[in-house]
C-alpha cells in the first residue's frame, strides 16, 4: 500500500506474511520467533540443574568454579578488547574515499540508491528527515526513498500527507500486524525497493551529504565478498545534558574503536541500526531482516558472516540523535541487550553449524561480542556489589571465593580492565575530536551502571516479552529546545577534525 | 604509524635475541648464581603472595624503595622449586624484557633506514654494555626500567613528529608503569607533560590542549592513585608504602640512600639525540651535510654505550662495578649460611626483613630458615617450643653487611 501516491494493487495478507517472515519461512532455525528451542531448553535446563545440585552439594568449591570461569571470561574479554582498540588506533582501518574521488564520480555512474526510512511516531523530526535527505549529494532521479509508515501511526502519517515531497519519496504503509518491529517494516521495504544498493536511515538522521557517493565508491574497491558498508554513527547533540555526553563518548567508542578493530581482523560485525549500505540482491538473497529479532542489524551481521560475506566499515559518518531522556535511553538500552541475547541465543542453536559456517576466529569473535556484551553488563552489578561489601565490611566471606590465583586475575578485571575500558572512553572521544568530552569519559563508571540498569530490564523481557520493541523517542532536542550552540556547529560541519590532521 | 618492520620479520628478531639472551643467562648462572637483593627479595615475597600468606600480600603494594611492577611480573615463576624463589626467575624474565627492547630499537633504527650492518653491532654493544647486561643477569628492575624508558622515548618522537593518538596512549601508559617501577619518574612524567604542552601550545583550540595532555596524564594519574587505594585495601593505610614496615627514621634514610642510576635515564636521552641526528642526516641536503650528521649520530651511539666500558673496565674497582656491586652481600650472607650450617646444623633460624628473604634463597636447606615479615615473639614460641633458637636480624643504623661485621648472628636466645 503507498501513501501519498495512487495506490497500486495491493498484496493479500498471506503475502505480506511471506514478505514480512520470509527468513522465519525459509530458514527458520536462524529466527528468534522462538527464542529458545526445545533442546536449548532441555540443555539450559540440565545446566541448572548440575550447577543446583553442585551447590547443594559442594556450595564453596561450586561458587569458586563459577566465579572463577566469569572472571577468565572476563579477562579474556579485555584483552580482546584491548587488542581491537590497538589495532584500530594503528591505523585508519575504515575504508576512506577522499572528496576527489568523490567528486570524479559522475552521474551517470550512480547506480539507483534505495534508502528506507522506517517511522513510527515521529511527526517532530518529519520535515527535517525530508530536508536533510533533499541534501544529500546524489543525483536526484537515482534516488528511491521509501518512507515506511505504520498503519496505526495517524499522526505521522496525516504529518506526511501535509509534506509537499519530491517525487523520489514515496510513503508505504506497513499493515498492523505483530510483531510491531522496525525490520518487519524494512522487510516490505526491501520487497518494493528499486536500487541497486540500499541503506537504512532512522527518521533523526543526517548522513554526511557524500555518503551514498562514498558507498557506491568503496563498493567499486571492494572484493565482491564485501555485501555490506556500515558508516560510522555519531551523534549531533554530545553536549546536551551528561546523558547524551557520556552516550556520545560510548558510541565514538564502538564505531571508532571497535568496529574497525573487528573489520581488520574480519569478526562478525553488530551491524549498526542505521546507515548500513547493502548490495540489495544479496540482502535479498538473504531474505531480508528477522522481523522477530529486536537487534536485526546485529543478527544480520553475524548472518552475512555466515554466509562468508564481508562487513567493511565505512569513514564517513551519519549523525543522530543521541537520546537525552533517562527512561528512554534505558528502553532503548534494554531493547538491545535483549536483542543481543536473542541473537546469541539463536545462533547457538546449532553450535556446530555455526563454526562450520563461520570458522574458529570468528565464532570465538562472535562469544566475545555478541555474547559477551550482555553477559558482562547483566554480571557486571554482582561484582561490584561484592566489591563494595569487601571494601566496607573487609568481608571474610567474599574473601572466601576468591582464592589466591581467582583474586588475582579479579584484581586485574578491576583495576586494568576497568581502566582500559575507561581509557578507550578518553581516547575514542579524543580521537573523534570531542576534546572537551575527554574529561567526560572518566565518568563511565556511572554510565556503565545505567548500561547494567537497562540490561537487566531486556534480559527479563525475553521471558516476558521476547518481541516487544521498545521504541527510542526521537526529536527531544528540538522538543527542549535544548541545542547548544557548540552542536549546532558539530551538527553543521558534520566532521570534526581528527587529533592527528593538526 | 609507519610499520617499519613486517610483523614476521620482527617476530623472527625477537625469537633470536630472546635466544641468545637467554643462553646468557643459562652460560652466567651456571658459573656463579649471582643475584641482586633486589631478584631475592621481589620472588620472596611473590611466593609468599601465590602461597596466600599475608605478608605477601605486601608484594602487590610495594614500597617506595621497591614499587611493586617488577614483582607482578615474576609472580608466574614464583611457585617454581628453587627456581623461583632463588631470585632466578628474574633474570629470564629480565631476558624476555630486553629481547622486547631490542626489538624495538630495532624497529626504530631500521625506520631511519640504518642499514643492518650498522643496526646489528650497534645494538648489540649497546646489550653487552656493563650496565645493561649487568642488570639483565644479576635480575632486579633496571631492565624493565630500561624497557619503558626506550619505549618511552620511541612513542615520544613519533608522537612530536605525527601527534597521532596511538603513540600518546603508548606514552601515557607507560608514564603510568613507569611511576609503579621508579618512583623518581614522578619527575619524568612531569617533564614529558611539559614537553606535550610546549609542543601543542599554538595548535588549535583550549580543548585539544587540555585533552592532549589529560590523554598523556590519566595513566600515571591512576598507577599512583591506584598505590594510594591498594595500601588502603592491603594494608589499612593509603601511605603504607611510604614506610612500610620501617620506622619514619629509616624511611627518610632509604629516600636518601636510594640510588638514583642516572645511567638507566641518560642512555634513553642519549638514543634520542642519536636518533635525532640520523633524521637529519637523512633529510640534510649535501654529502658534506649529511656525512657530517651521521657521524655525529653514530658517535653519540657508540659514545653512549662506549663509555660504559671504560668506567666498567678501567674506572671502578671491582666491587662497585656493575656486576659486582651485590657480590659483597652475598658473599656475607653465604658467610653467616655456611656458619649456621657448620656448627648449628640442628638450628631453625628465623630472619626478619627483605634481608631475610635472602637467607632463605641462598640456604641449602630449605628447612632451616623460617622467614617472618616481623618476628612475632609468640609465633615463634608457638612453632619452637623447647628448641634453641636465633635471630638474625638487620643491625638497626647499618646496612647489612656494611660497616659491621656479620659474620655471626646478631642476636641469640633459647626458648625454653
Amino acid at each position: 500500500m503507498t501513501e501519498g501516491k495512487a495506490s497500486s494493487q495491493q498484496p493479500s495478507a498471506r503475502e505480506y506474511k511471506k514478505i514480512f517472515f520470509e527468513l522465519l519461512g525459509r530458514s527458520p532455525h536462524l529466527c528468534a520467533y522462538r527464542v529458545l528451542t526445545r533442546p536449548q531448553k532441555l540443555v539450559i535446563l540440565l545446566a541448572l540443574l548440575v550447577l543446583i545440585a553442585c551447590l547443594v552439594l559442594w556450595p564453596v568449591v561450586a561458587l569458586i568454579a563459577v566465579n572463577g570461569v566469569l572472571i577468565v571470561y572476563y579477562l579474556v574479554l579485555c584483552s580482546w578488547k584491548l587488542w581491537l582498540i590497538d589495532e584500530s588506533l594503528v591505523s585508519r582501518r575504515e575504508i576512506e574515499v577522499t572528496p576527489e574521488e568523490v567528486a570524479a564520480l559522475r552521474d551517470e555512474d550512480c547506480p539507483v540508491y534505495t534508502l528506507l526510512v522506517p517511522l513510527y511516531h515521529e511527526t517532530e523530526t518529519l520535515a527535517r528527515l525530508v530536508s536533510s535527505l533533499g541534501g544529500l549529494d546524489y543525483p536526484k532521479d537515482k534516488l528511491d526513498v521509501i518512507f515506511l509508515l505504520e498503519e496505526d501511526d495517524h499522526e505521522t502519517r496525516a504529518a506526511f500527507a501535509k509534506l509537499k515531497l519530491p517525487g523520489y519519496i514515496r510513503g508505504v504503509v506497513v499493515p498492523d500486524m505483530p510483531p510491531k518491529t522496525k525490520p518487519k517494516a524494512c522487510n516490505l521495504g526491501l520487497h518494493l525497493a528499486r536500487g541497486k544498493y540500499l541503506v537504512i536511515y532512522d527518521a533523526e538522521d543526517r548522513p554526511e551529504p557524500d555518503q551514498l557517493k562514498k558507498a557506491v565508491i568503496a563498493f567499486t574497491r571492494v572484493a565482491p565478498s564485501v555485501v555490506c558498508i556500515q558508516a560510522k554513527l555519531n551523534f549531533y547533540n554530545p553536549r546536551q545534558n551528561l546523558l547524551t555526553r557520556l552516550f556520545t563518548v560510548e558510541y565514538s567508542m564502538w564505531f571508532d574503536l571497535f568496529l574497525p578493530g573487528l573489520d581488520y581482523l574480519q569478526q562478525p560485525i553488530p551491524l549498526g541500526g542505521t546507515s548500513n549500505h547493502f548490495v540489495t540482491e544479496k540482502l535479498r538473497e538473504l531474505h531480508g531482516w528477522d522481523a522477530f529479532n529486536v537487534t536485526e542489524d546485529c543478527d544480520l551481521g553475524v548472518r552475512l558472516a555466515d554466509r562468508r560475506y564481508q562487513t567493511r566499515i565505512l569513514d564517513s559518518t551519519t549523525w543522530e540523535e543521541a537520546c537525552s531522556d533517562l527512561g528512554y535511553w534505558i528502553r532503548q538500552r534494554s531493547r538491545w541487550i535483549k536483542g543481543y541475547v536473542q541473537t546469541y541465543l539463536v545462533h547457538c542453536r546449532r553450535p556446530l553449524r555455526m563454526l562450520q559456517g563461520l570458522g574458529f576466529w570468528k565464532t570465538f569473535g562472535f562469544h566475545m561480542i555478541i555474547g559477551g556484551t550482555p553477559i558482562c553488563l547483566l554480571i557486571n552489578p554482582v561484582y561490584w556489589v561484592l566489591a563494595l561489601f569487601w571494601v566496607v565490611f573487609r568481608s571474610e566471606r567474599v574473601a572466601l571465593f576468591f582464592p589466591f590465583p581467582i583474586i588475582l586475575f579479579a584484581a586485574l578485571c578491576l583495576f586494568v580492565g576497568n581502566f582500559v575500558f575507561v581509557y578507550g572512553g578518553v581516547l575514542a572521544a579524543y580521537r573523534r575530536g570531542y576534546f572537551d568530552l575527554v574529561k567526560t569519559a572518566l565518568l563511565m563508571p556511572f554510565y556503565w551502571v545505567l548500561m547494567s540498569v537497562g540490561a537487566w530490564k531486556g534480559f527479563l523481557q525475553i521471558i516476558t516479552k521476547p518481541n516487544y520493541w521498545e521504541k527510542t523517542r526521537h526529536g527531544l532536542d528540538l522538543l527542549r529546545g535544548a541545542r547548544s550552540r557548540g552542536d549546532a556547529a558539530a551538527a553543521a560541519s558534520a566532521a570534526p577534525a581528527e587529533a592527528d590532521e593538526t | 604509524m609507519k610499520e617499519w618492520l613486517s610483523r614476521n620479520e620482527r617476530v623472527v628478531f625477537f625469537a633470536a635475541a630472546l635466544a641468545a639472551l637467554l643462553a646468557v643467562v643459562l652460560f652466567y648462572h651456571v658459573r656463579v648464581v649471582a643475584v641482586s637483593p633486589e631478584a631475592v627479595v621481589r620472588s620472596g615475597v611473590g611466593a609468599e603472595l601465590l602461597a596466600g600468606a599475608a605478608k605477601g600480600r605486601q608484594g602487590l603494594i610495594g614500597s617506595l624503595k621497591w614499587p611493586p611492577l617488577p614483582t607482578l611480573l615474576v609472580l608466574p615463576f614464583a611457585k617454581i622449586p628453587r627456581f623461583g624463589t632463588s631470585g632466578l626467575a628474574f633474570p629470564v624474565v629480565n631476558a624476555v624484557l630486553s629481547a622486547f627492547t631490542l626489538t624495538l630499537l630495532n624497529g626504530w633504527l631500521s625506520g631511519f633506514r640504518v642499514p643492518r650492518g650498522v643496526r646489528l653491532p650497534l645494538l648489540c654493544l649497546y646489550q653487552i654494555s656493563p650496565p645493561v647486561m649487568a642488570a639483565m643477569l644479576t635480575g632486579g628492575s633496571a631492565t624493565l626500567m630500561l624497557l619503558i624508558l626506550m619505549a618511552g622515548a620511541y612513542f615520544l618522537v613519533h608522537w612530536l613528529e605525527t601527534l597521532d593518538v596511538r603513540s600518546l596512549a603508548y606514552l601515557g601508559v607507560l608514564g603510568g608503569l613507569a611511576v609503579v617501577t621508579r618512583y623518581q619518574t614522578i619527575l619524568l612524567v612531569a617533564l614529558v607533560g611539559l614537553i606535550i604542552v610546549a609542543r601543542v601550545r599554538r595548535r588549535r583550540e583550549r580543548a585539544f590542549r587540555g585533552g592532549t595532555v589529560l590523554v598523556f596524564l590519566i595513566p600515571s594519574v591512576y598507577t599512583l592513585a591506584l598505590w594510594f587505594v591498594g595500601n588502603w585495601l592491603i594494608m589499612g593505610d593509603p601511605v603504607f608504602f611510604l614506610r612500610g614496615l620501617a620506622s619514619r627514621s629509616v624511611l627518610l634514610a632509604e629516600i636518601v640512600e636510594l640510588d638514583f642510576e642516572w645511567q638507566l635515564y641518560v642512555m634513553p636521552c642519549l638514543f634520542l639525540l642519536g636518533v635525532h641526528t640520523l633524521r637529519k642526516a637523512k633529510a640534510a641536503r649535501g654529502v658534506g651535510r649529511r656525512t657530517g650528521a651521521l657521524v655525529v649520530a653514530v658517535v653519540v651511539l657508540l659514545g653512549v654505550v662506549a663509555w660504559q666500558y671504560v668506567a666498567e673496565l678501567y674506572l671502578t674497582e671491582r666491587k662497585e662495578s656493575y656486576f659486582g656491586r651485590h657480590y659483597r652481600q652475598i658473599s656475607q650472607v653465604d658467610e653467616i649460611v655456611a656458619y649456621l650450617a657448620r656448627y648449628r646444623p640442628e638450628a631453625k633460624v628465623f630472619v626478619s626483613g627483605y634481608t631475610g628473604y635472602q637467607f632463605v634463597a641462598r640456604s641449602s636447606s630449605k628447612e632451616s630458615f623460617v622467614h617472618l615479615m616481623s618476628l612475632d615473639a609468640r609465633e615463634i614460641q608457638r612453632r619452637t617450643r623447647g628448641q634453641q633458637l636465633f635471630f638474625l636480624v638487620p643491625r638497626p643504623g647499618a646496612s647489612f653487611g656494611g660497616r659491621t661485621s656479620p659474620s655471626r648472628p646478631h642476636g641469640c636466645s633459647t626458648n625454653t
